[in-house]
C-alpha cells in the first residue's frame, strides 16, 4: 500500500481526468509572458502536455508499451465520455480528444464523481495488481446541485494492493491564494495545514489524496520542489500551475 | 577464436559451451511484451574468447532514452573491441585503466550520436510519439553495462587476471573455489549509465582489477530481468536456469534478460 508498483503493458495505471466545462471555463487566465487564454484552452492544452509525457514515459525502444489507460470525464449539467471508453495510451495517441470540448453552463460535480465512481467499481477487479488508479479533477468554481464530498470520500476509500484510489483536485482561482506563487517549480505544495483563501478550495483539500512520496520523487526529478506532505490539490492561478497539476497526474512510477 | 552476439529479435535460451580454459552458460530473452511486439530487446550481451582470455559485455539499453536498444548492441561492441585491445600491464593498473575506459566513453559519443542520428524511424506512427522520439533523440540514447576481461595466467592453479568495469544497474556475482565472494566495489545503481550524447552520466564507472582478484574462479553477469537468482547462492544447473528464465518473462514486471556465466 505505498504507491510503488510500476506500470507496465500487462499492469497499466489508470487515470481518469474529469473536466469541468461550466461556462466560467471561458473567463481568462494567466498564460504566462503577460499573455491571458481561456481557462479551458490553458486546461486543454495542459491535458494535452500530460498525454505526450505518458507517451514520453511509455516508449520502448520505437514502440509504444501500453503503461497507462486513460478515461476523460467533461462535465457541466451533465457527464460527456469524452473518449468513448477507457483508452490505453497508444490508443490516446492516435486521437485528437480534446479538439470539439465546448463549454456548457453549470457545474454538477457530484453527478460527474457519481460518474466515475461506476466507472472505477467496474473497473476495480481487474486493476488488483496494478497501480492505483487516479482521478484528476479541474474544476474552477463551486459546485452546483448535490454535494460532491461523500461520493469523493466513498472513492478515496476504494483500493487496490498499491494503495487506495488517488484523488487530485486542480482549482483554477484567481482568489484561493492571499500571495501568488512566483516560480512553480520553487513552490512546496498545498499543505493540510495551509490555510486557503476560498472556502471551496478548503473543502477541495479534504477531498484531496496526500501526494504519494513515489510520486513526489518523479516530481522532483523533473525539476518541481514539492515537499513531503504535499496534497494532491493544485491552485491553478496561472496556465504554469495547471501544467504542474496534470504532470503530477502522470507520474506513476514505470517500469 | 569464438565470439556470440545476441540477436535482439530473438530468444537464446541457456547455453553452455567449453572453450579452453573457461566454460561458460549464456542467455538471452526479450520481456514478454516485446516478444509479442516481435520488436528489439533492450539488452545485448556479446563475449569473445581468444588465446586463453575472455571479453565481454552485457548492456542493458534505457527504454526511456532514444531506443535504448541501439545504445545497448553499440556500445557493447565497442567494448567488446576496445576490452581486447588493451594489454595487460594497462589491465593491471586500477586508476590508470579506470581513466583511460572513461576517457574512450567520452570519446565513443561522436560515434554514438552519428549512429543515432542515422537510425531512422518506422514510417508510421502517431505523431505525438514521433515527436516524442525526435525529442528523444536530441538527448541521446542511454545504456548501462557491465564488461569485463578474464586472462587466464595459471593453468594449474587457475589463476586468472580479472578486469571488471560497470556504470548502472546489472548484476555482478563472485565465487572463489567454493563460496561467493563478496563485491563491495561494483555494485548496482540505477541512476548511473551511459548515454551516446553525454558519455558517463550518475557518477563515475566503478573498476575492479589487480591481484587482489586472483580468488575469484568464477563470474556471472546478468540484467535486472533475471533478478530471480538475485538470491541464489548457488547458480542451478542450466536446465533449472531455463525454467527460471520463462518463469521471470512470466512477471507482469518482466523485463529484458541477459545472462552470462564464466567459470574456469
Amino acid at each position: 500500500m505505498d504507491y510503488r508498483l510500476q506500470a507496465t503493458q500487462q499492469t497499466p495505471a489508470y487515470i481518469m481526468y474529469l473536466l469541468d466545462i461550466s461556462a466560467s471555463m471561458n473567463q481568462l487566465v494567466d498564460a504566462g509572458n503577460g499573455q491571458e487564454k481561456r481557462r479551458i484552452d490553458v486546461v486543454t492544452s495542459a491535458l494535452n502536455s500530460a498525454i505526450r509525457q505518458m507517451v514520453f514515459r511509455s516508449t520502448k525502444g520505437s514502440r509504444l508499451s501500453p503503461r497507462y489507460k486513460v478515461s476523460i470525464l467533461a462535465y457541466s449539467d451533465n457527464v460527456f465520455d469524452v473518449l468513448g471508453g477507457i483508452k490505453s495510451i497508444d490508443e490516446l495517441a492516435r486521437m485528437k480528444p480534446l479538439d470539439n470540448v465546448q463549454t456548457q453552463r453549470l457545474t454538477n460535480t457530484a453527478k460527474a464523481f457519481s460518474a466515475a465512481e461506476k466507472i472505477l467499481l467496474q473497473e476495480l477487479d481487474k486493476m488488483k495488481d496494478c497501480p492505483a488508479p487516479l482521478i484528476c479533477h479541474m474544476t474552477d468554481g463551486a459546485y452546483t446541485g448535490e454535494d460532491p464530498e461523500p461520493i469523493v470520500q466513498r472513492i478515496m476509500n476504494l483500493s487496490v494492493s498499491d494503495g487506495k484510489v488517488l484523488v487530485e483536485n486542480i482549482f483554477i482561482s484567481d482568489e484561493i491564494l492571499s500571495r501568488p506563487i512566483e516560480n512553480s517549480k520553487k513552490w512546496p505544495g498545498i499543505m493540510y495545514e495551509t490555510v486557503l483563501d476560498e472556502d471551496y478550495g478548503n473543502k477541495l483539500k479534504r477531498l484531496s489524496s496526500p501526494l504519494p512520496e513515489s510520486y513526489r520523487e518523479m516530481m522532483i526529478e523533473t525539476g518541481y520542489k514539492i515537499e513531503p506532505g504535499a496534497l494532491m490539490m493544485l491552485p491553478g492561478t496561472n496556465a504554469d500551475l495547471v501544467s504542474l497539476g496534470f504532470q503530477m497526474s502522470a507520474a506513476t512510477p514505470v517500469r | 577464436m569464438y565470439t556470440f552476439y545476441s540477436d535482439q529479435k530473438k530468444e537464446t535460451p541457456v547455453s553452455s559451451l567449453y572453450r579452453d580454459p573457461f566454460s561458460i552458460r549464456y542467455g538471452y530473452a526479450r520481456a514478454n511484451e516485446t516478444q509479442e511486439a516481435d520488436d528489439f530487446g533492450q539488452d545485448f550481451l556479446a563475449f569473445e574468447v581468444k588465446d586463453r582470455s575472455l571479453v565481454f559485455a552485457v548492456c542493458d539499453g534505457v527504454s526511456l532514452s532514444f531506443c535504448g536498444d541501439l545504445a545497448a548492441r553499440f556500445l557493447s561492441e565497442e567494448l567488446l573491441q576496445w576490452l581486447g585491445s588493451q594489454t595487460a600491464e594497462e589491465l593491471k593498473d586500477e586508476s590508470f585503466i579506470k581513466e583511460k575506459l572513461t576517457e574512450h566513453l567520452g570519446e565513443l559519443t561522436a560515434k554514438g550520436t552519428d549512429a543515432i542520428r542515422r537510425h531512422r524511424l518506422p514510417g508510421s506512427m502517431p505523431p505525438i510519439l514521433r515527436e516524442v522520439l525526435e525529442e528523444k533523440r536530441t538527448k541521446g540514447s542511454e545504456t548501462m553495462f557491465l564488461c569485463g576481461r578474464i586472462d587466464m595466467t595459471d593453468h594449474i592453479t587457475r589463476e586468472a587476471r580479472v578486469f571488471l568495469a560497470s556504470s548502472g544497474d546489472l548484476r555482478l556475482r563472485l565465487w572463489g573455489e567454493a563460496e561467493e565472494i563478496s563485491n563491495p566495489d561494483i555494485t548496482p545503481d540505477t541512476k548511473k549509465r551511459w548515454s551516446t550524447k553525454d558519455g558517463i552520466i550518475g557518477g563515475e564507472i566503478q573498476v575492479v582489477t589487480g591481484s587482489m582478484q586472483h580468488n575469484i574462479r568464477r563470474v556471472a553477469v546478468y540484467s535486472d530481468g533475471f533478478s530471480a537468482i538475485d538470491g541464489l547462492k548457488k547458480l542451478p544447473a542450466t536446465n533449472q536456469l531455463q525454467i527460471l528464465v520463462k518463469k521471470s518473462l512470466q512477471s507482469p514486471l518482466s523485463d529484458d534478460l541477459s545472462f552470462l556465466d564464466i567459470a574456469w
